[in-house]
């Protein structure tokens, strides 16, 4: 099954700690280079999201340049544009405090998602109020 | 920085294949049918058949770049690189 990531498993999964993120990223990562795991999907937002952080850090950016090189990125589209404000419609109403309330980019990660047919990964628990996803929320650390 | 936005665009380029097809009201049934099928818009159900036939067509490709990518993540980022990545990605949501 196609899996999108988000930013925020692929910040975890990078840091020089052993985290579930990290163990997330390599399984999956070793599925497609064994041919068992399409390669995953990520929103051309995710990229951006990224790339913000790297600028100025060349080797941030050598880092992370295989790993996306390695990724499916899928451009924010209309249609997207529009399932996505839905989705971030129907988490509006459902009353959330609004630290709890996921932003547009975690929105138009989830309408990729359901696109897809796909899973999304994340770190964020943000997703969650996101209707109809198929969601895994990693921890941050082991427990 | 600059090469790696270069890099990402030109995988846009070479990945991205704008195509027009002509089919015949029974074919488009068809599409239509197994595209519900998946549960799947036909543009949807195109666009997957098309990805998971690129990953066939280039199954090497895939394999050395996965390969790279799990060099990269054993490597790894300090901690420091991390926050710095976490606040960007704060500053756009």
């Amino acid at each position: 099954m196609t899996v999108v990531l988000d930013a925020s498993v692929l910040i975890a999964a990078m840091e020089r700690r052993e985290t579930p993120s990290r163990r997330a990223l390599l399984e999956l990562m070793a599925g497609v280079a064994a041919g068992t795991q399409p390669r995953p999907a990520l929103s051309a937002l995710t990229v951006a999201e990224l790339l913000r952080g790297v600028a100025g850090d060349g080797d941030l950016a050598d880092v992370y340049r295989p790993v996306l090189a390695t990724c499916t990125v899928h451009d924010v589209t209309e249609r997207l544009a529009r399932h996505a404000a839905a989705l971030a419609a129907a988490a509006d109403a459902r009353g959330l405090p609004t630290r709890d309330r996921p932003g547009l980019v975690d929105a138009i990660v989830g309408a990729l998602a359901l696109d897809l047919d796909a899973e999304l990964v994340a770190t964020d628990p943000d997703f969650r109020a996101l209707p109809g996803l198929r969601l895994t929320v990693l921890p941050e650390a082991d427990s | 920085m600059d090469s790696m936005a270069k890099h990402a665009s030109s995988r846009r380029r070479t990945k991205e294949h704008h195509v027009s097809i002509r089919v015949t009201e029974a074919e488009a049934a068809q599409l239509e049918r197994v595209a519900a099928a998946n549960k799947l818009g036909v543009a949807t159900w195109i666009r997957r058949t098309a990805l998971i036939a690129a990953d066939r067509e280039d199954p090497m490709a895939a394999h050395q770049q996965a390969v790279a990518a799990i060099a990269a993540i054993q490597k790894g980022i300090t901690p420091e690189q991390a926050r710095r990545l976490r606040e960007a990605r704060e500053r756009s949501e």
